[in-house]
């Protein structure tokens, strides 16, 4: 049995909105993806690590930003960073929003935003986090 | 509990492309996963397995990363090696692939080092064991499915002991059968031989209720 649950963001009228945009990535990007989260939903909390494809949005830049996370997935043709959140119960990870990162930078320019409010919105109504359409 | 979703199915039989790039990527992240299960599980740094792989700790590191890695069958040789396992590298129907790597938990991906023991149920004709072997883990009694590396090598351990005590009782009991049978056939003849010495048989008392008799 899987250590965590992976939830997506619904928004109110129960659409899953990261995988309507799982669903435009690129074969190898999906691929990876699934290959990474079936690996991070069996680890313990300490192995979520860049070695398993995770890491905390961490530094001074990103200090507004912290309590999120990116998977990382790099294909030869850009570096995927689906976003998300440990919670809202035990056990559990939010997928938010899917990104990508170039030259230290998120794109699109908003989505940290973006992935900032959707967590906040589900921590004040977990119900918008709900089982992954995946 | 299903090993993938419905969704993910109906996307795996509709894109072969996808099926080719799941598989190669879940084996990478498996083999990456399940180099440093065990090396954790032997309380090894990434240096100590470089030094029993011929690489850097450097080296080990990107190839504990699954983002990185890339393997050859050389460099698998060379884990195997390491950790005293085996390595199975076969093709397999795809449902099968899926099932295979369904858990990567770090306790089922750990595997126990060589123990002779560990051969005694493979040259046994009597006692087979459940099978433990991580690749068929699946099938495998649920007992089997998540108890530690060191403790599946005790229970090999003990079953080999048992087995060995096992037949040094039945040595031992055959042997002690043989020499009680013919102690009792002595016994009897003995006791045989003194009736007939002290009475006629079937006539008076036996020769111990004669003497306390006589006492």
């Amino acid at each position: 049995m899987a250590a965590w649950t992976v939830l997506c963001f619904h928004n109110e009228r129960g659409r899953d909105l990261f995988c309507q945009q799982y669903a435009e990535q690129p074969v190898r990007a999906r691929a990876k993806f699934r290959a990474i989260l079936d690996v991070l939903r069996d680890q313990p909390i300490e192995g979520w690590n860049r070695e398993s494809g995770f890491d905390l949005i961490a530094g001074k830049k990103y200090g507004r930003y912290h309590g999120l996370g990116k998977l990382r997935i790099n294909t030869p043709d850009a570096a995927h960073r689906p976003l998300g959140f440990f919670g809202p119960g035990l056990r559990s990870f939010t997928l938010l929003v899917w990104a990508t990162e170039r030259d230290g930078e998120f794109h699109p320019p908003n989505v940290l935003e973006t992935a900032l409010t959707r967590m906040r919105r589900v921590l004040a109504d977990p119900r918008l986090a709900d089982a992954c359409d995946l | 509990m299903p090993v993938i979703s419905k969704k993910f199915a109906d996307e795996l039989s509709n894109n072969k492309e996808m099926r080719d790039a799941y598989l190669e990527e879940k084996t990478r992240a498996k083999l990456a996963v399940q180099i440093k299960a065990n090396r954790v599980a032997r309380e090894w740094s990434q240096a100590e397995l470089g030094q029993w792989t011929g690489k850097t700790q450097s080296n080990i590191h990107r190839l504990e990363d699954q983002n990185i890695a890339r393997y050859t069958l050389t460099t698998l040789f060379q884990f195997a090696s390491a950790y005293d396992c085996g390595l199975v590298v076969e093709f397999v129907p795809y449902h099968e692939f899926l099932q295979r790597t369904a858990d990567l938990s770090p306790s089922h991906l750990q595997v126990p080092s060589f123990t002779p023991a560990s051969l005694a149920p493979l040259w046994s004709d009597n006692v087979q064991l459940p099978n433990v072997d991580q690749h068929n883990a699946i099938n495998a009694q649920p007992i089997y499915q998540h108890i530690e590396n060191r403790e599946k090598t005790l229970i090999m351990q003990s079953y080999s002991w048992l087995l060995l005590w096992t037949r040094n009782i039945e040595n031992a009991a055959k042997s002690a059968m043989a020499n009680l049978s013919r102690d009792i056939e002595l016994s009897a003849q003995d006791a045989l031989q003194v009736i007939q010495a002290s009475q006629p048989l079937g006539t008076g008392p036996p020769p111990e209720f004669a003497i306390s008799q006589q006492g």
